[in-house]
C-alpha cells in the first residue's frame, strides 16, 4: 500500500522538478519575476511537505533549507543571480537524484547533499538552524526542530480583521500585518474602502478600512492570532477555519456565492431563495434589491475564487490520468484490427446489398472512424514539451564549452505518437550536442565573423503529409568538407583519388567510429553519436538528410514516419495492384481518354485549372502488366510545392487506412511511404506525393505555368 | 464636453507615509480644484502606507463627484506593489497601476 503512495509521490515529484527547472530557466532571463519566483518556491514546498509525509526524510530534509532560500526571494531579501540560479538547478538535480535511489542515498550523494546545502545556506545567510520570525508561533519552529507532530494539513481560514479608527496614532502599519499574514500561506485578501469620505471630510490619520481575508495555511490558528498581537486592543478580530475539505458539489463546482453569503450572515437563507429564482446573476439581485452591499458581494466572490485556486492546486490530476504506454500501444493495435474488420464488413455489406445490414455498417464505420480518431489523438503529444528539456542542456553546454549559445524552437504543438517521441530524444540530444560542440564557434571568432557572439541552435517540426520533418540548424561554420574528406581517407572509407559531391561526402558522416574532431571533448567527439542517430531513425522508418554552407551554418533533418497513423486515403487501381493516395494530398480527379492524352505530345503535362501540371502514368512507373483502359483517370495531388497527376485505372474510392512501414529492405525506395492491408487482406502501397511531385517536375523540365498560360 | 486637457501632473514624493498624509490631501486638493485633469505620478514612489492610500480613495471619490479626471501613471516600487497587494488592493497580480486605479474605481 505504502509502495503505491510512494510510487505515485515519485512521480508527481518528478514532474514536478521537471517544471521546476523550467522555472528556474525563465527565471534567469527575468530574475524581478515575481510569479516565477512564487512558482519555484511553491514546487519546492510541495516537494518538500509530500516527502515528508511519503517518509522521504532525506529529501524533506535536503529540501527544507531550500525553501528557506527561495522563500526569501519570495519577500525580497534575496536578489536572485546567475549563481543563484546555478546553485539552485544544482539542488534540483541532487534531489532528482535521491528521488531516484530506491533505498537511502549512497555516501557520495549524502556527502554531496551536504556540500550543496552548505551553498544554499551560506546563499541565503541562514544560520545552521532554522530561524523563526519574531511574531511567529510556537508551531513554526516545532515543525522543523523537533519532531512534534504539528499536523501538516493544509487549512482554510475566513477572516475578518478590523481595525478602530484610531489604530495609526500609536503607530502601527496596517499594510504590514496583511503582509505578515500574506506570508503564512495563500491568502486572499478584499478591503473594505466602502467608509472612506472624500478629499474634503477625510481625516488622514483615521482608519476607514477593514477587511475580509481568505488564507490557506499548513499553520494553525495561533499563528494568525501572533500577527496581530500586538493590535489585539485596537481592533476586532474574527477567524473562523472552513470545514476541511471545502463543500464540492456534485458538478465540482466550489462553494456557491449563495452559500458563501448565508454562511457569513450577510444574508438569511429565504432572502437566498427568493433572489435565486430571478434569471439575473445572483450577486447582481442581492445587491440591487438591497440585501448585501456591493462589496460583501465582491468579498464572497474573492472567498470564492480563493477556494478554486486552492482547491485546483490539492488535486492536480483531476484532469488527467496517468497510463502505461505499453496499454495504450495494445489499444492502437487493437483499433488498427477493428478497421480492417470493418472495412471488411463494409465490402461484404455492399456485396450483399442488405438495407438492414447497409446501415448497419455505416454506423459501425462511423464509430470506428470516431474511436479511431480518439485513439489517434491520446497517443498524440506535442513535441514542444520535447524541445523544452533541452534548454537545460544548451545552457549547460555552452557554458561548458565557454560558448554562448540559445535555444529556439518553432512548430512545438506539432503532435507525434508517443513511442516516437521518446526515441527521438537521445538522437536530438546528440545532434544538438555537435551542433555546439563542433559547430558553433567561440564568441570571439563569431564577433570577428560579423555575426551575433550568441549562437543560436533552432529546433523546428513540421508535419509533411505522412511524415513530421524535424530540422536542427545551427548558425555555425559549418560542415568542413575537407576536414570530413582528409577523415574519410585516412579511415580508407574513399579512396584519395576519388571525388565526391558534398552530400555524398556529408553522408560519410554517419559511418561508425567517425569523428572529425581534434579532442575528444567529455561532450561529443566520441564519434558514437552521429552512426546512431541514423541508426535509430532507420529503426523509426525514417531518413536523417544533412545540409550545410560553410561559414553559415548547418541542418540536420529528419524525416519521421507517423508509423502508427490511420489516415483517410483515397484507395486507386493499376493493372492488379491497388494503391493508396493520402487524401488529404487530393485537389481533384478527372477522366481522360487515351487520344487526349496522346494529344498533349511528348510532355507529360495536361491542363488542370488553368494550371499545367505534370503528370506520372503510374503503370509505367511500376511496371505492370496488361493494357490500360480506353478511359483513365488522373487523380490530380498536390506535393509540397507543386502539383502531380497520377494516372491510374479506377479511382475505387475513401479508405480508411492503417498505415504500416514498409521493411528495411524497402525503405531506400523513392515514391513509397508506407503501406497498408485492405479488407480483402491484399497490400496496397502508399504512395509519396511529395516525392513523386518533385519527380514528376524534373521530368517535365521544370514546367509549370500558372494561370493563362 | 470642451474640456482643456492639458493635465495638471503630480509627482508624488517617494515616501507616502502617514506623516505626509495631511501634505498629500492639500496637495491633491489644490490640484484638483485648479484643474480639470491631475495626473498622479507613482514612479519614484517607495514607500505607500494606508493612511495615504486612504487619501488617493478620497481623492478619486472627490474627483469623480466633481467631474475631474484622476489619472495613475507610472508604477510605484516593488515593495509598494507587494505590499498593495498582500492588502488585496492589486488582485490581478500584474501589479501594473492600472489595477490600482481599477482598484480605486470600483470602490
Amino acid at each position: 500500500m505504502i509502495d503505491k503512495f510512494k510510487a505515485s509521490f515519485r512521480e508527481e515529484a518528478q514532474e514536478l522538478l521537471g517544471q521546476l527547472e523550467a522555472t528556474l530557466l525563465e527565471l534567469e532571463s527575468d530574475p524581478g519575476s515575481g510569479e516565477l519566483i512564487n512558482a519555484a518556491f511553491r514546487a519546492i514546498h510541495t516537494i518538500k511537505g509530500s516527502a515528508g509525509m511519503f517518509g522521504f526524510d532525506e529529501i524533506s530534509h535536503f529540501t527544507h533549507d531550500l525553501e528557506n532560500a527561495l522563500d526569501r526571494c519570495r519577500s525580497g531579501s534575496l536578489a536572485v543571480s546567475k549563481d543563484f540560479i546555478d546553485m539552485t538547478l544544482e539542488a534540483r538535480d541532487h534531489v532528482l537524484a535521491l528521488l531516484k535511489r530506491e533505498e537511502g542515498p549512497t555516501e557520495e550523494l549524502a556527502a554531496m547533499g551536504e556540500i550543496l546545502l552548505g551553498r544554499i545556506r551560506a546563499f541565503a545567510g541562514l544560520s545552521a538552524e532554522p530561524e523563526g520570525r519574531t511574531s511567529a508561533p510556537a508551531a513554526a519552529p516545532a515543525e522543523s526542530t523537533t519532531g512534534a507532530d504539528a499536523e501538516k494539513r493544509r487549512r482554510t481560514y475566513r477572516i475578518q480583521f478590523k481595525p478602530a479608527p484610531a489604530i495609526f496614532k500609536n503607530g502601527t502599519k496596517v499594510l504590514n500585518l496583511l503582509e505578515e499574514l500574506a506570508e503564512l500561506g495563500r491568502a486572499d485578501a478584499f478591503p473594505h474602502t466602502e467608509s472612506i469620505p472624500d478629499l474634503e471630510a477625510i481625516d488622514p490619520e483615521s482608519c476607514y478600512c477593514f477587511w475580509d481575508v481568505m488564507l490557506t495555511t499548513e499553520h494553525d490558528v495561533n499563528a494568525i492570532r501572533d500577527v496581530f498581537i500586538f493590535v489585539e486592543d485596537q481592533a476586532e478580530l474574527k477567524i473562523e477555519e472552513l470545514p476541511p475539505e471545502p463543500e464540492v458539489d456534485a458538478g465540482g463546482h466550489a462553494r456557491r456565492l449563495g452559500e458563501i453569503l448565508v454562511e457569513r450572515g450577510e444574508v438569511t437563507p429565504d432572502a437566498l431563495r427568493e433572489a435565486l429564482k430571478s434569471q439575473k446573476r445572483l450577486g447582481e439581485v442581492l445587491v440591487e434589491r438591497k440585501i448585501v452591499s456591493k462589496p460583501q458581494v465582491d468579498s464572497a466572490l474573492v472567498e470564492q475564487e480563493h477556494i478554486k485556486k486552492t482547491q485546483d492546486r490539492v488535486e492536480p490530476t483531476m484532469g488527467s490520468i496517468r497510463v502505461a504506454s505499453d496499454k495504450l500501444d495494445a489499444l492502437v493495435d487493437l483499433v488498427g484490427e477493428l478497421v480492417t474488420v470493418q472495412a471488411r464488413l463494409s465490402r461484404i455489406s455492399l456485396d450483399l446489398k442488405d438495407p438492414a445490414l447497409g446501415s448497419t455498417s455505416e454506423q459501425f464505420e462511423r464509430l470506428i472512424a470516431q474511436l479511431r480518431d480518439d485513439t489517434m489523438i491520446i497517443r498524440m503529444l506535442p513535441i514542444g514539451s520535447t524541445f523544452n528539456k533541452y534548454r537545460r542542456l544548451v545552457r549547460d553546454l555552452s557554458t561548458e564549452l565557454g560558448k554562448e549559445a540559445e535555444l529556439l524552437a518553432e512548430g512545438g504543438e506539432t503532435e507525434l505518437d508517443k513511442t516516437v517521441i521518446e526515441r527521438l530524444g537521445d538522437p536530438l540530444v546528440h545532434i544538438i550536442r555537435n551542433s555546439i560542440d563542433h559547430g558553433l564557434e567561440m564568441p570571439d571568432a563569431r564577433e570577428k565573423a560579423g555575426k551575433p557572439r550568441k549562437g543560436s541552435i533552432k529546433l523546428a517540426a513540421r508535419h509533411s503529409g505522412a511524415y513530421v520533418l524535424i530540422e536542427v540548424s545551427d548558425d555555425g561554420k559549418g560542415l568542413d568538407r575537407e576536414a570530413i574528406r582528409n577523415k574519410a581517407v585516412e579511415r580508407g572509407l574513399l579512396p584519395p583519388a576519388q571525388e565526391l559531391s558534398d552530400q555524398e561526402l556529408f553522408q560519410m558522416i554517419f559511418a561508425p567510429g567517425f569523428s572529425t574532431a581534434q579532442t575528444v571533448t567529455t561532450v561529443s567527439g566520441r564519434g558514437v553519436g552521429m552512426d546512431v542517430v541514423k541508426r535509430e531513425i532507420e529503426s523509426l522508418g525514417g531518413s536523417v538528410h544533412l545540409s550545410s554552407q560553410s561559414g553559415r551554418g548547418m541542418a540536420v533533418t529528419l524525416k519521421i514516419p507517423l508509423t502508427l497513423a490511420i489516415i483517410e486515403g483515397l484507395l486507386i487501381r493499376v493493372a492488379q495492384e491497388s494503391f493508396v493516395i493520402p487524401l488529404s494530398s487530393v485537389d481533384g480527379c478527372i477522366e481522360i481518354n487515351r487520344q487526349e492524352l496522346a494529344s498533349m505530345g511528348e510532355r507529360r503535362i495536361i491542363n488542370y485549372r488553368d494550371e499545367l501540371v505534370p503528370y506520372v502514368r503510374l503503370r509505367e512507373a511500376f511496371e505492370s502488366d496488361g493494357e490500360e483502359p480506353a478511359i483513365e483517370q488522373i487523380v490530380i495531388a498536390t506535393g509540397q510545392e507543386s502539383r502531380v497527376g497520377f494516372v491510374v485505372d479506377e479511382v475505387v474510392g475513401q479508405h480508411q487506412t492503417v498505415i504500416k512501414p514498409l521493411g528495411r529492405m524497402y525503405r531506400d525506395v523513392e515514391g513509397i511511404s508506407g503501406a497498408t492491408i485492405l479488407g480483402d487482406g491484399t497490400v496496397a502501397l502508399i504512395l509519396d506525393v511529395n516525392r513523386l511531385a518533385i519527380d514528376a517536375q524534373v521530368r517535365s523540365g521544370g514546367q509549370r505555368v500558372a494561370e493563362g498560360a | 464636453m470642451a474640456r482643456d486637457s492639458t493635465p495638471l501632473v503630480l509627482n508624488l514624493d517617494s515616501s507616502l507615509t502617514i506623516d505626509h498624509a495631511s501634505e498629500l490631501k492639500r496637495e491633491i486638493s489644490s490640484a484638483l480644484s485648479n484643474s480639470a485633469l491631475v495626473h498622479l505620478n507613482f514612479s519614484g514612489v517607495e514607500e505607500l502606507d494606508l493612511a495615504c492610500l486612504q487619501v488617493l480613495f478620497a481623492a478619486r471619490a472627490t474627483a469623480r463627484a466633481g467631474g475631474k479626471g484622476l489619472v495613475f501613471t507610472g508604477l510605484p516600487s516593488e515593495r509598494v506593489r507587494k505590499r498593495l497587494r498582500a492588502g488585496g488592493f492589486l488582485r490581478s497580480g500584474n501589479g501594473d497601476i492600472e489595477s490600482l486605479e481599477a482598484a480605486l474605481i470600483d470602490s
